[in-house]
């Protein structure tokens, strides 16, 4: 079943974050999501996790609007926000239990879940201890196994290599393709531009809360006539000369004291 | 566009170039970082983003500072009032001040205290203090003093606050009577008072400081981030029941005298300073014309105190040696904590875990079988202990509920084989009844807010499955083991048998008070919005009476039940009464959905929250 948001606003204190958003996640597909800093990726991601109620436009899956059945819509998603937000005085292990057990899934198969992620992820040792002592890393990879533990149809990951090591970060680009192949439909948003070419069938760009662009890697390349998708991006995106902002930086930095 | 130095400005420097200083002059940016550490210590005493993160601080403070002021002046007037009323000759007015005097001591003692208590792991530079400031270039002693400033300061404020205006009314309004006392006299009086009450304020705060560094010091920091929630919660129970009992303890003070347990009291130490610095201002005014009764009383009086002048010496030495030795063991103790700044280092494992498991097990069998009331079991149960807001709202009820139950116990005959009586069996339903109270407000409070996105996504919505998990937490952790404190006191009194039984209606009777505070409850514990009940400082009092008449009518059926070995009424009463509960709590319409985050009333008629 497909995810399609329908023309998505977003407005803070009457400040329009996200316009008119119109995207659609198909099973099997893997939809990167770029912007710079405060383009509006993360709300955009919390409005199809319905975590926010969007100004106008609408998020429905399998054609049925996602906030007439918010529960049923929600036991197919699995979202990774960008900011690990955890109960610190629970251990790794105790709140992936708690996650489980408000997801009902069977008490036997929980833990052997739980114990596989754990795992897989390096946390073995760590798992009795309290989060409050965990790195970003850490964090991170509790929240992956936590958006996991259900096998979801529908993925938000938000950019999810915050914080992870070079080869968690690797084996997650494998995973999220895996995951496409088992019919999953996936939205990567994310800064690293390596990531979202390797990884994603299709990118949409988003800049101050528009869609700028929204089609195929290589499309996008004919059509900037760029060779990579960071040249694309560049193109779309960056308005000023990223080499004239550095040598100003520098200046700055080197400023002397009064 | 780079910003250049305006006309008139200092020269500039080149990169990396050291500002030049004459000889023993001290440039102002480098005085500032230890005002401004200090400064920003101070305002973390007031942290409170959990709740509320635009919190205004300043109202904050207002409205702590004005309670603490207002009440005591309070305080000061109502209890001074029996000094204005009746014509007390000096002999007994020096006898009757003894109680109030006490009451002072003991109330800074207390207060400051309890308030240390309440912020001792703001006491000390904490590893996240450390983490930011460590990288800057501000030395470690200058982060130590500006801390050492900051708690300095705190207890100072805290003490004044609490004693400026009992140490002007209280000496004024105990002299008013005596028109031969000179203004110069009065003037020594309330010197005294404010000072002792201010040195009996530091003793507390030190005591509480020691206790905590001198634990650290011992126990490492390791070995004390384990113990440390268990010290705290212990301290704040014991204090909060000491100050509940503060006023039924402060009577007779001449009469009962100054041995046995009251030697030991620290208040009563001060007290012997105060009364040898200044007892005499009132005991020794010469007499002025009394009717015979007067002076019958007043003879009578005097001798009291003369009696117990003699013991007044010894207790100042104590006073003396124990003031000292708080305070060289507080301050050498947070000297030798703080010559390394503390790092973040990973959290102990769990030696147990083994044994927890087992214990796990046998819950999720007996107790909890459905998934989502386990999840709400232990989620309650680790939230309940772990998180430092929590824990200490439970400390401050047991505390309640343990000066409850002492002040019933006081009032009843406890010996061994007495008859159950009101005044004993209602220590019960005090001691879980508070209990329970402070449960019901914690779980209004989110244990992280920022984290309930992670609820949010996996909620199926089966609130009753997931409250029910919670009120078997509370029945477990909190009721349990408050009928076992009990038990033992009980079965030397009335019988093993009979403290069983009485242990059984109390856990039934517990059982149905949980339901009742639940009835009108519909979000998630621990996890959504918390938002202040707008008519609960006006509902507070009514509350309190009915639990009281609750609890006393309770121990009344008890009574009635144990003596006849009946309890069918009683069982009947409360499945009655947990039936109506249920069905109220059934019937009340509920919203749709959980609101997670809930605007405040006003955001909502505003469209603000959108």
């Amino acid at each position: 079943m497909e995810l399609h948001a329908h023309q998505l606003s977003k407005h803070f204190s009457g400040v329009r974050v996200v316009k008119d958003v119109t995207l659609t996640l198909r099973p099997g597909e893997v939809v990167g999501y770029l912007g710079p800093n405060g383009s509006g990726k993360t709300t955009t991601a919390r409005m199809l996790a319905g975590l926010l109620d969007p100004s106008s436009g609408s998020v429905s899956y399998g054609g049925r609007n996602i906030h007439s059945d918010l529960l049923g819509y929600r036991r197919m998603l699995g979202y990774i926000p960008e900011e690990p937000s955890l109960y610190p005085f629970l251990s790794g292990r105790e709140y992936l239990q708690l996650i489980g057990r408000l997801r009902q899934l069977p008490e036997t198969v929980l833990e052997k879940k739980i114990d596989g992620f754990l795992d897989l992820f390096g946390l073995r040792l760590a798992a009795d201890q309290s989060i409050s002592s965990y790195s970003k890393g850490m964090r991170q990879k509790i929240v992956i196994s936590s958006a996991l533990l259900h096998d979801p149809a529908v993925i938000l990951f938000d950019e999810p290599e915050t914080g992870l090591d070079v080869t968690t970060t690797l084996m997650l680009r494998h995973l999220v393709r895996l995951l496409a192949s088992r019919g999953k439909a996936i939205l990567y948003s994310s800064h690293i531009l390596e990531v979202v070419e390797r990884v994603c069938d299709r990118v949409i760009v988003l800049h101050r809360g528009d869609v700028v662009a929204d089609d195929s890697i290589e499309r996008l390349r004919v059509l900037m006539s760029r060779t990579s998708l960071e040249g694309v991006f560049a193109e779309l995106v960056i308005r000023e000369d990223p080499e004239q902002m550095a040598r100003e930086l520098a200046d700055v930095s080197a400023m002397s004291l009064p | 566009m780079i910003p250049r130095p305006r006309a008139g400005q200092a020269p500039r420097l080149r990169s990396g170039q050291a500002p030049r200083l004459r000889s023993g002059q001290a440039a102002p940016f480098l005085r500032r970082p230890y005002a401004l550490l200090t400064r920003q210590f101070l305002r973390q005493f007031l942290e409170n983003d959990l709740i509320s993160p635009d919190a205004d601080r300043t109202q904050l403070l207002a409205v702590v500072g004005s309670l603490a002021v207002s009440l005591t002046m309070f305080i000061s007037v109502f209890m001074s009032a029996k000094f204005i009323g009746a014509f007390l000759t000096p002999g007994q007015a020096a006898v009757l001040s003894l109680n109030d005097k006490f009451f002072y001591l003991s109330l800074a003692m207390l207060a400051t205290a309890l308030m240390a208590a309440m912020q001792w792991d703001a006491l000390t530079i904490d590893p996240r203090d450390a983490a930011i400031l460590e990288p800057l270039p501000v030395s470690a002693g200058v982060i130590r003093r500006a801390k050492l400033t900051a708690v300095g300061l705190l207890g100072s404020v805290v003490a004044i606050a609490l004693n400026v205006f009992p140490s002007m009314i209280f000496p004024w309004l105990l002299a008013i009577n005596f028109p031969q006392m000179s203004v110069w006299a009065l003037l020594a009086l309330i010197t005294v008072h404010a000072t002792m009450t201010f040195m009996a304020a530091a003793f507390g705060y030190l005591g509480v400081i020691g206790i905590r560094e001198s634990m650290v010091a011992v126990l490492n920091r390791r070995g004390f981030a384990v113990a440390s929630p268990w010290i705290q919660g212990v301290l704040i129970v014991v204090l909060g029941s000491a100050l509940l009992m503060l006023p039924p303890a402060s009577r007779r003070i001449a009469q009962f005298g100054f041995d046995d347990w009251r030697a030991s009291a620290p208040p009563m130490w001060f007290l012997g300073v105060y009364e040898s610095v200044a007892g005499g201002i009132i005991a020794d005014l010469p007499r002025t014309s009394m009717t015979t009764r007067q002076t019958n009383n007043d003879v009578n009086s005097s001798a009291l105190y003369e009696q117990r002048r003699s013991q007044f010496p010894q207790l100042a030495r104590r006073a003396t040696i124990a003031f000292a030795l708080a305070f060289v063991v507080a301050v050498f103790a947070y000297m030798w904590n703080a010559r390394r700044l503390p790092a973040l280092t990973a959290a102990p494992t769990q030696a147990g875990r083994q044994r927890w498991r087992a214990g796990e097990r046998l819950a999720n069998a007996l107790i909890v079988r459905d998934g989502t009331a386990r999840a709400g079991f232990y989620f309650t149960l680790a939230a309940m202990w772990r998180s430092n807001t929590h824990r200490l709202t439970l400390a401050c009820a047991a505390a309640a509920g343990f000066a409850l139950a002492l002040v019933a116990l006081f009032n009843a005959d406890a010996d061994r084989g007495a008859p159950p009586s009101i005044r004993l069996l209602v220590m019960q339903p005090f001691l879980y009844g508070a209990l329970l109270v402070g449960f019901r407000h914690i779980i209004r409070v989110p244990a992280e807010l920022r984290a309930n996105w992670g609820f949010q996504l996996a909620w199926r919505e089966r609130e009753r499955a997931f409250l029910s998990g919670v009120r078997r937490a509370a029945l477990v952790a909190l009721v349990l083991p408050a009928l076992a404190v009990l038990l033992p006191l009980f079965s030397f009194v009335m019988g093993t048998e009979a403290a069983l039984l009485h242990a059984g209606l109390g856990l039934a009777g517990a059982i149905v008070f949980l339901e009742a505070l639940l009835v009108s409850y519909e979000k998630v514990p621990f996890t959504c919005t918390y938002l202040p009940s707008e008519n609960m400082k006006a509902m507070a009092p009514i509350y309190a009476i009915m639990f009281i008449v609750g609890a006393v009518n309770f121990a009344r059926m008890q009574v009635s039940a144990i003596t006849s070995g009946d309890v069918t009424r009683i069982l009947v009463t409360l499945g009655i009464l947990f039936v109506v509960f249920r069905v109220a709590s059934l019937r009340r319409v509920r919203r749709p959905l959980v609101e997670f985050d809930e605007a405040p009333s006003t955001y909502q008629q505003l469209g603000l929250h959108t």
